[in-house]
This record gives C-alpha cells, sequence and structure tokens, in this order.
C-alpha cells in the first residue's frame, strides 16, 4: 500500500512537469464561409422566423407591412403578400404565423388570412414559438403563453421592475427571455418552457444580437464588438449550447463588400442565411456556402478598452482570410487584470497580441516573453525601419535597443516656460529651476497645482538621476533628493496661496506650461499664439535627458511562443497601414509618410470663405427642395517653415515615453508617501528616509 | 482543582478588573463596527473623513465615536437599496463556504480515523507532511492550483474553490490531535462485540467528538468565510464571488456603507457562533471521559 | 499477519479520500513549486538548478522579509502561547462569569477583516485616534505605521484576534491535569511555583506543542491584515517574507516566489522536527 501511494505520487509529480511546458490548446479555428448567393428584398426589416425550411419575413414598405416567404432549400422565388395592419412582431410555427400588432396577436395562415385572434396584457414587445408550438408574447411585465389553438396557458412574470427586452426560442426547447431593469447591473435572463421559469446559465446576452435556434445549437449570437453588429465590422457568427455551456464560432462576415446591420442568422443544411438591414430601406439575403479552407483564432489582449485598436481588429479581419482576431479583454478587474494575465501566461494561454495604454512591459520582456520586432520589421516587404519616424523608434526601444512594443500614434509632451524668466535656453535643470524659482518668491510651478501632482511633472525625467537602476544604486536619502522634496515642498505651499491675475507668465509667477500636442491643431494653437515668440520651450528640467518626450496612449506587443507570431505582425501592420495612419484624427501618425502628409495639410493657408449648401443634394437635383444654407469657414493660417522646423527638433528630442515616466510603480510609492510630506505632517528628511527604504526594497525585488 | 490567584478580596477585584478590561479592549472592534453602521453618511464624512479622503492636508484629529448623534438606519436601506448584488454575493458566499465545510468535516474526520486508530512509522511521516503542507502560505499552492484547475477545466467554476478547500489537512490535524485521545479499551470492547472498523468509526469515535467536530466546523466554517485570495483568482467570472471579496473592494467612496456591510457580513459566523456556543466550548474544554 | 494487513487496508482506506485531495491540490503543487524554483522563467524551461536559490540569498529584499518573518514569528508563537496561557490561568481561577469571558474572548473571530483593519487605521493612522489624546496630552504626533512601533501594531491585532481560541485551548488542557499528582504534590510541602511549574508544564506540554503550532500558522496569516493597513510595500520593519511572495507572484516572477516558497518550507520542516522531538522528550518523563 504505501509502496502504491509513493508511485502514485511520483507519476503525478511527472505528469506535473510535462503540463508545465504545455504550449496553447488548440485555436478552435473554423471554416471560411463564402457569400454564395445574395437576394435583394424590398422591405425594411422588422422581424422573421423560420419554421422548418421556410423563411418568414415581416417587412415595411411605404404602402404598408408585407410578409415575404421563400424557401430556404431550394431557389424558388420568394412570395410577397402585403398585409392590413402595422406589425411588428413575427413567429412561425407549423402551417401559420402568428404576428402582433401593438397588444394584440393575429394567427394567420401562410397566405396572410387572419384566422384568429388573441390578445396579451399590454404592448407586445416580442413574440416567439418554442418546438412544441407554443406561443409567447412578451409585454414589459410579463409573458403570456399560448397554446397552438390559442387558449392562454399561464402568464409568467418578469421579477419586480424588470423589463422584457426580447425572447429568443431555444434550440433545445423553451423561449430565452432577456429583462432588464434601470440600474440593476445584472440583467435576468429566464428559460420559459410551458408554465416553467428558470434562469439560464452562463448565456452570453441574448438581448442583444440573439438569434432563434435550431436543433444543432440552443441559439445562434454575433459576438459583441463597440462597432455594431453590422456586416462592415466583420462579425463573427457564433453558436452557443446550454448544455455545455460551450460557445462554438461558425463563420464571420469580415471582408465582405455588403453593409448593412445583422437582423438574423439560420443555418439550413450545412450553410448560413443571413438577413441584412441595409441603410437604404431594402434588406439583402446572404446564403453562405462553407468552403475548404479554415480561419485560426489571433488573440488580441486589451489591457483597457479604446476605439483604435477595435478599428485595427476590424481591418486586420477584413484584410486577411487566414485569421480571425479576436479581443480578449483584461480590463473590469481593477489590479486583478495583470495578476490574470500573467496566470494566463504560466498556464500557456497568452494571447497572440498584447495591446496595453497605462501598464508597462517591464517585467513580460526581461523574462524574453516577448517578440523583438526589430529582425520581423527588417526582412518585411512591405515597410521598413525607415517608414517609421525614428524618435518614436529610439523612445519604444528597450535599454538593449529591442523593439518589444510599437504604438500606433503618439503625441508630443514637452514643456515651456516665458523668456524672460528662464533665459535663452533650449534645456535647463534642476539648478536652473532652483535658481529660478528663488529669485521669484511668488513663482508657482504650474498655477495652482500643488502636493503629489508637482511630483508627476517633473519626476519623470529626474528619477535617473536619483536613482541608477542597472547598479543598484539609489540616491533617496541623498542630500540633492532632500533639497528636491523641500524645493517641492516650497512650491506646494506657494500653489496653494496661488491666486490668477493678469500677466501671470511674464511677471513670474507661473513658470511652466506643460505642452502635449496631439494633433497639429494643438500645435497650431501653440505656435500662432500671441506670445509664442517670447517663449522657450525647454522641455522639463532635466539632469540627464531631454525632458521632452512622447506619449504613447497605446502601446502594442507581440507573446512569443504561441505559434501565431507572423500573423501577430500583420496585425500590427494592420495598425501602421496607410489608410489606419491616415486616417487617425486625435494623434499623431507615427510612419513618417502619413507624418509629412499631415505636415503639408497643417501648412496649407486658406484665406476666410463662406461655403453655401444644399440641405438635401437629392430634393435639389429633383427639383423638390432647393433650400440651401449658408455657414462661413474661418481662416486656417499654414505653418511657417521655422514652425515645422521647430516641431521636427522638439520631436528629434524626444527619447522616452512619457507613460513608463508616471505611471511605474515606483512613482506610486513616491507620491504616497509624499502625500504626508506636503500635509506638513512630514519633514523632508523623513519621507525621503522612508522612500529609500520603500524603494529599496522594490527594487531589490526585482534583481 | 483550580489554583486561585491572589488572596482575597482586593486580589480578586483586582483580578475582575484587568480581565474586564482586557474584554472591553476584545470587544472594541466588533462594537465600534455595529455601532458605526448606525451613522449617517454625513457623520461618517465628519468622523473618518480625514483618514479616508485622498488628500488629507489639514491636521485635524479624529474621534473614535461609539454612539451616534442621530441613530439611523440610513446605511442598512442604502444596502438593500442600492446594492442588490449584495445580497447576491451573500448567496456565494454561502453556497462557496456550506460544501467546503460539510466535506472537509467528512473528508477530514474519516482521515483522522485512519490516522488516529493505525499508528505505524510511515503513517507518521505521512501525518508530519500534513502539517508542513498546513503551514504553507496560500501564495504557495495558488499559482499551481490555477494550472491544476485551468488543466482540469474547472476553473471559473465553483468546483475550482471546493477541491482544494476540501482537501485541507488544518482540520484533519486538528481532529487527529483529538481522536488519538480516545482510550482503546473502547475499541477493545468494541471488537469483542465483533464490531467492525467502519461501525466502531460511526457508533463510537463520531459521536464522542460530536464537540470537537463541532468546534472544528466553526473555526473552518469563519476561515472559509473570510477567504479573499481564491475566489479572486480561481474565479474570474465575478458573478460567483463571495461577499469577502465584496467587502474587501469597497472603495473609500463608500465608507459610509462598509460598516453595515460589515455587520451583515458577521451576522451568519455570530448566529454559529452563539448557537453552538455549548458545544464549542464543551468540546474543547472537556474532552469528555478521555484519557490524555 | 493476515490480521495486520487487513487492518492496514481499512486503515488506507479510509485516509484515501483525504490523501488523494491532499495529493492533488497540495502536494502536486508543492511538486510544481519546486519545478518552478529549479528553471528559468515562467515558460522557458531551462534548468538552472541552485542558480535561483544562491540569487535569492543574495538579494537584500528576501534577507530582510525573512528576518522580520523569524522576528515576528518567534514573538507571536512566544507571546501568543505565554499570555494565553496566563490567560487561561486567570480565567479559570474561580472568575465569576467564566462563561460571558470565554464568548468575548473568542469574539474577535467573528470580525471581518476589514473590520479590524478599518479600526486600527482610525486609531493608529497620524490623523487618528491615538494622535488626537497624545495631542490632547500636549504631546506631537507620531506616523505610527510607518516607525518601529509598527510591530507591535501588528502584534497587538494578532494577538487580539488570537489569544481567546488558545485560551481555550488551554482551559482545555489545564483541566486534564489529574489532581491526584498535584495534590500528593501539595500535601508533600510543594509551592505554588514549585507545584506549576514542575507538574503541570510537563502535562501541559502536548498542548503547548499544539497551541504552538496553530499560533505560528495563524502568524503567517496576518500578512493579510498588514495588506490591507499599507499596501504592497509598507514599512521595512512590516515587510515579511508573505510581502515578498506577493510581490514576486505580482511581477510573474514565479522563480523568486518558488525559491522564497521552498526555504520557508525546509525552515519550518527543520523547526517542527525539533520541536516533536523536544516534546517527545519532555512527555516521556511525564508519562513515565
Amino acid at each position: 500500500m504505501k509502496k502504491l501511494f509513493c508511485l502514485a505520487m511520483v507519476v503525478l509529480v511527472l505528469v506535473s512537469l510535462c503540463s508545465c511546458g504545455q504550449g496553447k490548446s488548440n485555436d478552435m479555428g473554423y471554416y471560411i464561409y463564402d457569400v454564395a448567393r445574395e437576394e435583394s428584398l424590398d422591405a425594411d426589416f422588422l422581424d422573421s422566423s423560420r419554421y422548418g425550411d421556410s423563411l418568414y419575413i415581416l417587412g415595411k414598405q411605404k404602402s404598408g407591412c408585407v410578409l415575404i416567404s421563400l424557401s430556404l432549400k431550394d431557389k424558388s422565388v420568394a412570395k410577397t403578400v402585403d398585409l392590413s395592419k402595422d406589425y411588428e412582431h413575427l413567429a412561425a410555427v407549423e402551417g401559420y404565423l402568428w404576428i402582433s400588432e401593438k397588444s394584440s396577436v393575429d394567427k394567420l395562415d401562410l397566405n396572410g388570412a387572419v384566422l384568429d385572434s388573441v390578445s396579451a396584457s399590454g404592448n407586445v414587445v416580442d413574440l416567439a414559438c418554442d418546438g412544441d408550438g407554443r406561443l409567447y408574447a412578451a409585454t414589459k411585465k410579463e409573458t403570456a403563453v399560448f397554446s397552438a389553438a390559442g387558449e392562454i396557458l399561464s402568464t409568467l412574470p418578469n421579477a419586480e421592475g424588470y423589463e422584457t427586452g426580447n425572447l429568443v426560442a431555444l434550440g433545445g426547447g423553451g423561449v430565452a427571455s432577456y429583462a432588464s431593469r434601470l440600474r440593476a447591473e445584472v440583467p435576468e435572463v429566464n428559460r420559459l418552457e410551458g408554465d416553467k421559469t428558470e434562469p439560464l446559465p452562463g448565456a452570453y446576452n441574448p438581448g442583444q444580437a440573439t438569434y432563434e435556434g435550431d436543433d444543432k445549437y440552443d441559439y445562434y449570437y454575433a459576438k459583441y464588438t463597440p462597432l455594431g453588429n453590422t456586416v462592415e465590422a466583420g462579425v463573427q457568427i457564433c453558436g452557443y449550447d446550454l448544455a455545455t455551456l460551450a460557445e462554438t464560432p461558425l463563420f464571420d462576415t469580415a471582408g465582405l463588400p455588403f453593409q448593412g446591420e445583422i437582423m438574423a442568422v439560420y443555418a439550413q443544411g450545412g450553410s448560413y442565411f443571413m438577413a441584412v438591414g441595409g441603410y437604404d430601406g431594402k434588406t439583402t439575403l446572404l446564403k453562405f456556402d462553407k468552403t475548404e479552407h479554415t480561419k485560426k483564432i489571433l488573440t488580441v489582449g486589451r489591457m483597457e478598452s479604446n476605439l483604435s485598436v477595435t478599428r485595427t481588429i476590424a481591418d486586420f479581419n477584413a484584410a486577411t482570410r487566414e485569421y480571425y482576431a479576436v479581443s480578449k479583454n483584461y480590463f473590469g478587474q481593477d489590479d486583478l487584470a495583470e495578476t490574470h494575465l500573467n496566470l494566463d501566461i504560466a498556464a500557456g494561454e497568452q494571447p497572440d497580441v498584447m495591446s496595453v495604454m497605462l501598464t508597462t512591459y517591464d517585467i513580460y520582456a526581461d523574462k524574453g516573453l516577448l517578440v523583438n520586432m526589430y529582425p520581423l520589421l527588417d526582412k518585411d516587404p512591405d515597410i521598413s525601419r525607415e517608414d517609421i519616424l525614428p524618435s518614436v523608434l529610439r523612445s519604444l526601444e528597450w535599454s538593449g535597443g529591442q523593439l518589444y512594443q510599437m504604438c500606433p500614434y503618439f503625441a508630443l509632451s514637452t514643456c515651456c516656460e516665458h523668456e524672460s524668466v528662464v533665459g535663452d535656453v533650449d534645456s535647463w535643470n534642476l539648478e536652473d529651476l532652483y535658481a529660478i524659482c528663488q529669485q521669484y518668491p511668488e513663482m508657482t510651478l504650474y498655477m495652482n497645482q500643488w502636493g503629489s501632482r508637482l511630483i508627476n511633472f517633473l519626476i519623470g525625467d529626474l528619477f535617473s538621476y536619483f536613482a541608477d537602476i542597472p547598479n543598484n544604486q539609489y540616491r533617496f536619502n541623498s542630500p540633492e533628493f532632500i533639497e528636491f522634496l523641500e524645493f517641492l515642498k516650497e512650491m506646494s505651499d506657494r500653489a496653494r496661496e496661488f491666486q490668477p491675475e493678469m500677466n501671470d507668465y511674464t511677471e513670474g509667477r507661473v513658470l511652466l506650461t506643460p505642452l502635449n500636442f496631439s494633433t497639429m491643431d494643438d500645435y497650431k494653437a501653440f505656435v500662432q499664439s500671441e506670445s509664442f515668440n517670447e517663449i522657450r520651450v525647454t522641455g522639463f528640467p532635466s539632469q540627464t535627458g531631454t525632458g521632452c518626450h512622447i506619449t504613447a496612449p497605446v502601446r502594442i506587443a507581440i507573446f512569443a511562443g504561441t505559434g501565431n507570431e507572423e500573423a501577430a505582425w500583420q496585425f500590427i501592420k494592420a495598425a501602421l497601414s496607410n489608410e489606419r495612419q491616415m486616417s487617425v484624427t486625435d494623434f499623431l501618425p507615427v510612419t513618417v509618410s502619413a507624418m509629412e502628409s499631415v505636415m503639408e495639410q497643417a501648412r496649407v493657408s486658406s484665406p476666410a470663405t463662406t461655403v453655401t449648401k444644399y440641405v438635401d443634394p437629392e430634393g435639389a437635383a429633383a427639383g423638390t427642395n432647393l433650400e440651401t444654407r449658408t455657414y462661413s469657414v474661418p481662416e486656417m493660417v499654414g505653418l511657417t517653415d521655422d514652425q515645422v522646423e521647430l516641431f521636427y527638433d522638439i520631436l528629434e528630442r524626444s527619447d522616452s515615453v512619457y507613460q513608463d515616466a508616471i505611471e511605474s510603480p515606483y512613482i506610486t510609492i513616491i507620491a504616497d508617501e509624499c502625500d504626508a510630506l506636503f500635509a506638513g505632517d512630514k519633514s523632508a528628511a523623513e519621507t525621503a528616509a522612508l522612500i529609500q527604504s520603500k524603494l529599496e526594497i522594490y527594487f531589490a525585488e526585482r534583481q | 482543582m483550580e489554583r486561585r490567584f491572589g488572596k482575597g478580596k482586593v486580589g480578586r477585584v483586582f483580578l475582575i478588573a484587568a480581565v474586564l478590561l482586557l474584554a472591553a479592549a476584545f470587544l472594541l472592534p466588533s462594537l465600534l463596527t455595529l455601532a458605526d453602521s448606525f451613522f449617517d453618511s454625513q457623520e461618517i464624512r465628519d468622523s473618518y473623513g480625514l483618514i479616508f479622503e485622498e488628500e488629507h492636508y489639514v491636521t485635524r484629529l479624529v474621534e473614535l465615536k461609539f454612539l451616534p448623534e442621530r441613530l439611523n438606519l440610513t446605511q442598512y436601506s442604502e444596502l438593500l437599496r442600492a446594492k442588490p448584488d449584495y445580497f447576491m454575493k451573500l448567496w456565494n458566499s454561502v453556497v462557496l463556504v456550506v460544501p467546503i465545510v460539510l466535506f472537509q468535516m467528512a473528508v477530514a474526520s474519516l482521515a483522522a480515523y485512519g490516522f488516529a486508530r493505525w499508528r505505524s512509522r510511515s503513517r507518521e511521516l505521512v501525518f508530519f507532511v500534513y502539517i508542513i503542507l498546513m503551514l504553507m502560505p496560500y501564495q504557495v499552492t495558488l499559482v499551481p492550483n490555477y494550472l491544476v484547475a485551468h488543466w482540469t477545466g474547472i476553473l471559473d467554476t465553483r468546483w475550482a474553490v471546493w477541491l482544494p478547500a476540501v482537501a485541507s489537512p488544518f482540520s484533519v490535524y486538528l481532529l487527529t490531535k483529538n481522536m488519538r485521545r480516545i482510550s482503546s479499551s473502547y475499541v477493545e470492547a468494541a471488537k469483542l462485540d465483533g464490531a467492525g472498523e467502519w461501525k466502531i468509526f460511526f457508533r463510537i469515535f463520531l459521536p464522542m467528538s460530536r464537540s470537537i467536530l463541532w468546534s472544528v466546523l466553526i473555526l473552518v466554517f469563519i476561515d472559509y468565510w473570510n477567504m479573499v485570495e481564491q475566489p479572486l483568482i480561481l474565479l474570474q467570472d465575478t458573478s460567483l464571488h463571495p461577499l469577502s471579496v465584496y467587502l474587501g473592494s469597497i472603495n473609500k467612496n463608500e465608507i459610509g456603507v462598509a460598516f453595515a456591510a460589515a455587520t451583515l457580513y458577521m451576522i451568519p459566523p455570530l448566529l454559529l457562533f452563539l448557537t453552538r456556543q455549548k458545544e464549542l466550548i464543551a468540546g474543547i474544554v472537556s474532552y469528555g471521559g478521555l484519557k490524555g | 499477519m493476515k490480521y495486520k494487513r487487513r487492518d492496514n487496508l481499512t486503515g488506507t482506506a479510509f485516509l484515501l479520500p483525504s490523501s488523494m485531495g491532499v495529493l492533488v491540490f497540495f502536494l502536486l503543487p508543492f511538486g510544481v513549486v519546486m519545478y518552478y524554483s529549479v528553471v528559468n522563467g515562467p515558460k522557458n524551461s531551462n534548468f538552472v538548478f541552485l542558480d535561483n536559490y544562491r540569487q535569492l540569498f543574495k538579494n537584500p529584499a528576501f534577507l530582510l522579509a525573512a528576518k522580520n518573518t523569524a522576528i515576528f514569528s518567534t514573538a507571536a508563537v512566544a507571546l501568543g502561547v505565554v499570555l494565553s496561557l496566563v490567560l487561561a490561568l486567570l480565567v479559570e481561577s474561580r472568575l465569576p462569569f467564566r462563561g460571558f469571558f470565554r464568548t468575548v474572548f473568542l469574539s474577535p473571530l467573528m470580525v471581518p477583516v476589514i473590520s479590524v483593519v478599518l479600526v486600527t487605521r482610525v486609531a493608529f493612522d497620524f490623523n487618528g485616534a491615538v494622535n488626537s489624546w497624545l495631542g490632547v496630552l500636549g504631546l506631537g504626533g507620531v506616523d505610527w505605521l510607518n516607525t518601529g512601533y509598527s510591530r507591535w501594531i501588528v502584534m497587538a491585532m494578532f494577538l487580539w484576534k488570537n489569544l481567546g481560541y488558545n485560551m481555550i485551548l488551554f482551559i482545555a488542557a489545564l483541566n486534564n491535569v489529574p489532581n491526584e499528582v498535584l495534590e500528593s504534590a501539595q500535601v508533600d510541602g510543594a509551592g505554588y511555583f514549585r507545584r506549576f511549574f514542575q507538574i503541570k508544564l510537563r502535562y501541559l506540554s502536548p498542548a503547548i506543542l499544539f497551541v504552538g503550532i496553530i499560533t505560528l500558522l495563524n502568524s503567517f496569516r496576518i500578512f493579510r491584515e498588514v495588506y490591507l493597513l499599507s499596501g504592497q510595500y509598507p514599512y521595512s520593519a512590516l515587510y515579511t517574507l508573505q510581502h515578498f511572495m506577493n510581490n514576486t507572484f505580482k511581477m510573474l516572477d514565479y522563480q523568486k516566489l518558488s525559491s522564497a516558497a521552498i526555504v520557508m518550507s525546509a525552515v519550518i520542516t527543520a523547526i517542527l522536527a525539533l520541536l516533536f522531538w523536544l516534546e517527545s522528550r519532555f512527555r516521556k518523563d511525564v508519562e513515565g
């Protein structure tokens, strides 16, 4: 017995060792489906329902509602029948259709003739029929269940305060009802079957973009994307099985030449039908047939949510037939997000591509978990190092010269002061800063900014002066740092007394103006302001660097060892493509060509004019509506050569990423300890000693 | 036989006073939490705002208040009204903790019987290993537990929390210590009557250990009622999180509701404790006719 | 012979569910931890054997943490055992309302961690209650949690939580000291202290060991309170091995985490082995 015990233990330990090094589990790829047939229906989509091989669509034309029935099996022509009332919802069963208008539900035969009618307690929000022929009519507060003959079987009320959003017939029986309540975080999702109500486990938000199921899947749904549930967004359609709580990706609409909102999805004999509501009021029915090719899934890890990466994902999906990029969201869990990412890495489930905004890649790069992009950049036929702004590359580089992170757009961050105060200089350091602030006793750093905010301005450039990280020498309890802290305390006190007046800058009451150029308009506003000639752009005070940085809002990296590095690189290329770079509006592009064209546009001067346009262009062409509107376009002053040169000069001087300077955890440690200093509770020497001891521990952990 | 400290009345008064003082100190935090749950948010801000506000730049001082100026239940109503999740998390706590407690007791009492009845060198070694494993801090086993859960597919389900907890060696240790004290004469007598091992376990050891079982049960309940790290890491679906996690994450703005939340959170263990107090104390105080 | 083997089989059967669980959820993870401590990184499996350990012992953060943990745990076990023994003697010595006192001393177990942390914050923060009382007396305030006094504060929190349970355990053991021996010693003329140290203590030694182990276990658990009080990087005197392990866990540095864990287990094993041996020596005299 003892021996068996030991043996079992050894076996289990060995198994654990093996599984530790396991790579990623399979990619859950799926087949590519191409559009085999498209059919245009002249009606605005309202609702649809399917029974057997027939599909019934309730549409709206200018003249009224129509019922379109067609067969999913063969290519017969669709039949259209006009309806008398303004119907809203539809549900099909064997032999006839239920169709609702406000609170009455009519029973129609397949030709559109009204056979019978039942009534619900209020306006009907949605209709559905389950596999047993029962009709579920949902009003806001409850769902009434009717038998096939139209007799009311039961009424299933919602929970207090919850209003039904919609019903979806489930393939496994019953109907899913989705109800939500104002101010409640969690919606109520139940399975209704006959007279029973039970909660649905793990249901993926059946409220939106969920479509009725069949014998293969309980329901179909379009995977959520912030770009909207449209064909052009490249949405992925999945099937969900409630028994195993498993979602299976089926096909996607990336790269298709159609546009419109996805209204319904049906599976028929290995193909898929999709009803698309066009923006022109017409409905298109698309038939998707399976091809031999498969797609793999590329996981894009997201630490924060932003639209540009989402758009890059859509672009990437539209451009490639081999991969489909899917977001893996780590955000929403506060400081657990990084822990979950770390655990995924340990388990071999790291995403292929990673996108972060506020976090840094330090811990991943130092462990060799990221792919150096320079080799990929060098051997790529379409893009090379020279295509990207050298300052950006230089700022993103790691200390060993590797390029672990890429940013798709950036902003310039620097600082300027008034010439009369700082002199005709291009850069300055701590001693200059102290001297100036002594010279002007009323001087504040930046108006009424006091306390730890002051640290954020200055510490980024000064940190390397006090901390020699490679050699593990920290001087936070040195006289220089104590002097620095005392200086900050003094400035913080002055800031509390600050009252804005005229000529604050020229008379030496406010020193810094931090500058952030996200767009050329920002830069234009700066250089075209009246006092520009008296301003010196010096950057933040720094002992070792230039004080100018780039701000990289989004940084993307590739995780090593996933097997999809090539595709991940294609993803980053999609972010650097001309189309994406030229369409960046809130930031500056990183490619040289896009930057040049942005600069060209900024040089353009045009006088102020007025423009007159037709309010309704079509109406004007037809002669029906000739109304016009006039508005004025302000003068655009282009940049002069000198100003352009200054911009490039600042750009050239930037050598680090601003986020790394202010978001690093060690800055937080300093800022937290300084709270007491600024409150007057502790002296600078005491605070410095505390900071030194804590930072020593912090960096010792990382040795 | 008790030993009397201090001679005469003076000594006794001194003794009682000392113990009373100590008792007051012990009760302080619970009473404070209870009392503060009746403050309204304004009063909390007045009393504690200085500590919990982001920037305290004026050195004002704080008072520890026991009696609210205005006794009101706004905290509770705020909790019930604005945070319906609270009760869902409470339910989660119950669903997580109760099975853990029941199954851990079952598995542990079986194991304790195994350790108590048969003693051999190898078994002592295994028991020693149990003690070492018991002393491990959770960070040690958390990552591998995560990996194992991921590998077996139970991650993000309640099983990922239940299974490691059921296997915890802590209760095995406590129960074994106690069961070893049961005299072997009982066993011999039962064997003479022809009873099998299972019967001995069920009919003799378990009833004799009733009190210690209850006390271990209460300890384990309190232990897991307060667990935070395991659900955080192993359950990524926040709708499954128990109340202990939720309480830990109430941010500074909600300090108002925190007291009421904490008070309500104290109630189940307190109820368990108060109702089973007799067993708890009795079980530990007298080992019921057992030889040391 | 047959009897013994069948006995052994049934014995193992009783142990099976528990040991299977311990195997999968404790021993197996321990094996994984050992694996992590001898490789290079969380993904690259290059064996570096004892390099991680060598680096660990040179790491100032680890050394500080180890020192603090050793100091705190030793003090915690010593104080926890001695004080609860004294308390048990106090409460058992014909005190009125014993039941009430027992309940009160056990009540800290119910209180959720954040309440304790809240009260401690409120009391010892720089703007907290203690400083306000000192202010009334005309003395200046001190940022208690960032000074050497912080250890005492944490110790107070720890003792508050654990004295009650330890006390109950000792009361139980005290009740089990056989009266005859004590009475005969009294008859022989032995004084109170002699009776206590030479007789009671020997009978209490298994209980002392037991309470000591439980207290040691709880001294590691105090990490949660300290973390909620001071965050990831507390004052240097409060930085324990659990802080080290927690921070390296967050940094994905599973190598440091694992090697520190192994070192910690080795030390605990050694200490426990020593304690068990000592106790068995002590106890033998009594039973003999």
